[in-house]
């Protein structure tokens, strides 16, 4: 068998052979990942992954039919029992694993520009009862990449679900190799990647989490960004807070304050607990023009505790993520500052949500360190 | 001098997102880097060269462009002002893909030139489409 190749199938024959239970097939499924470094750059080598919540069904070789179709664990092991009305293939089969998740707890799917959700096929191969098959998803297929996206949004999906106890909503991510399309969230529950030679977004999963931060902002929190291009620079407030927390969200996710980007001449990565990003103007209107990396590390700082922490607040992610859904998705907003959301108002929901317990470590954060002139005179009350 | 012959000029990727405010709220992209990148093949008595130009979107202390992996370190730049850079390049008669990179204020956009003669294209993997779950699934096998 050729090493690295799509559908590798490993078959190994059980020692002793059958089972104590139905007959049965058991196996691990898995994709070939580049971790991202630091520096943005994707690492060299490549790593087995589990492939988590992922459609597997087996198909008929002769003939194509769908047998059965079962979904694999958080360790990418499946397993199909063969009970009435499901019989034990006489007939050579092969495995089909498709990056989509129908369940209620984790609607995605990863799909081509032609909506077609992609799917890896392994070998062909004849069962036997107490027989595993695993099936590597390899780079060489050209697909791994979007069992990779496929896993940012279990990562998401299951955040939403576990941390926030909320159902989320279903997603589609649509990445494909050579797609130049961009990499933007359209507003339609839809995430696009970038797939081109020059800068490839499907092994990037702060950036595939940064869109789907997007997401979420639309689908469980709030968002007013007027959208377009965002370097850095000190821009529109509800654009840089739509941006900071997108990044905030994909660091959350992580519970990791990186955010990396790698392109054809290697990539650029940041770090939110070590950069210092100030505002503009330290006495100036809290709706001035800010930078997003001000949102994002000031978020950041809000929701990390120690140990080797930087500030006083011994945070909790849940806490910040939660001021979506529990205020911006539904409080009337101050009218002070720039209208619509920003980082304003999300203070005042950390306030309203938080109590005023912690006024002298986010004054610290946020004035202090950051320089924004935020009046801590939101709608939980005046901060001592 | 015969110009480009095959390759194009790139302009940062969100600037094309620009149009009426309801596409802009629509699209909202990852992070980019501070600059406006372009660069051209061009062919030269002896060869090949590829031109390039980044202008910051802003003021920035530093500038850096990397043409086929060798960088060219700018200083302080003001904004929309374009740093300019020639380099010739050794291609064979297959030609070659060179990657050029602008680095701005701890970010990086990268664009790629193709050189000489025109990539081979690709053949794409044979696809099987079937119904999953009443879902068009296309299978690639190897």
């Amino acid at each position: 068998m050729k090493a690295g190749l799509l559908g590798a199938a490993l078959v190994a024959v059980a020692a002793c052979g059958g089972s104590d239970g139905p007959p049965s097939l058991r196996g691990t499924i898995s994709y070939e990942d580049r971790a991202q470094q630091p520096n943005g750059r994707l690492a060299t080598e490549l790593v087995p992954m589990p492939a988590r919540g992922v459609t597997l069904s087996l198909i008929n070789e002769a003939d194509g039919a769908v047998l059965t179709t079962v979904t694999t664990d958080d360790d990418g092991r499946y397993t199909i029992e063969f009970v009435e009305p499901l019989v034990e293939p006489t007939e050579p089969v092969h495995l089909l694993a498709a990056a989509m998740n129908m369940s209620p707890e984790r609607p995605i799917q990863v799909v081509r520009r032609d909506r077609q959700v992609f799917g890896a096929g392994g070998e062909a191969f004849t069962y036997e009862d107490g027989t595993d098959v695993d099936l590597l998803i390899t780079e060489a297929s050209g697909v791994a990449e979007a069992f990779n996206v496929f896993d940012m949004a279990v990562d998401s999906h299951d955040a939403v679900t576990t941390r926030l106890a909320l159902t989320p909503t279903p997603i589609t991510l649509i990445w494909e190799k050579g797609s130049n399309d961009g990499t933007y969230y359209s507003g339609d529950a839809t995430v696009h990647l970038l797939g081109a030679a020059s800068d490839d977004d499907g092994y990037d999963d702060t950036v595939i989490l940064h869109e789907i931060g997007h997401f979420f902002e639309d689908t469980i929190g709030r968002s007013d960004s007027p959208g377009g291009g965002h370097d850095g620079s000190p821009t529109d407030p509800n654009l840089a807070w739509s941006e900071g927390f997108s990044t905030y969200w994909a660091m959350a996710v992580k519970d990791v304050p990186f955010y990396g980007d790698s392109n054809s001449g290697g990539g650029w990565g940041y770090n939110a607990d070590t950069a210092l990003t100030r505002a503009p103007q330290p006495t100036g209107d809290i709706g001035q023009d800010v930078g997003e990396n001000l949102t994002t590390e000031v978020l950041w700082d809000l929701g990390d505790a120690p140990s080797g922490d930087d500030d006083q607040l011994a945070g909790d992610h849940l806490r910040v993520m939660n001021v979506q859904p529990m205020f911006l998705r539904t409080a009337a907003l101050r009218a002070s500052g720039e209208p619509g959301v920003d980082l304003v108002d999300f203070l005042d929901g950390f306030f309203v949500a938080d109590g005023l317990g912690h006024c002298a470590a986010v004054r610290q954060i946020v004035v202090t360190t950051h320089t924004f002139p935020y009046d801590f005179a939101g709608p939980a009350g005046a901060c001592p | 001098m015969r110009t480009l012959v095959c390759s194009v000029a790139i302009v940062a990727a969100l600037a094309s997102l620009a149009g009426d405010a309801t596409a802009e709220r629509r699209h909202r992209g990852k992070p980019s880097a501070p600059v406006s990148l372009t660069a051209k093949a061009e062919r030269t008595a002896t060869g090949w060269r590829v031109v390039v130009d980044a202008a910051p979107t802003r003021a920035v202390d530093d500038v850096t462009i990397e043409i086929d992996g060798q960088a060219t370190r700018f200083g302080a730049t003001a904004a929309r002002t374009a740093r300019h850079l020639v380099a010739p390049v050794a291609v064979a008669a297959t030609g070659k893909d060179v990657v050029v990179t602008a680095r701005v204020a701890g970010r990086s956009q990268s664009v790629i030139v193709r050189v000489g003669a025109p990539a081979p294209v690709a053949k794409p993997a044979p696809v099987t489409v079937r119904q999953i779950n009443g879902v068009n699934v296309a299978e690639v096998r190897q």
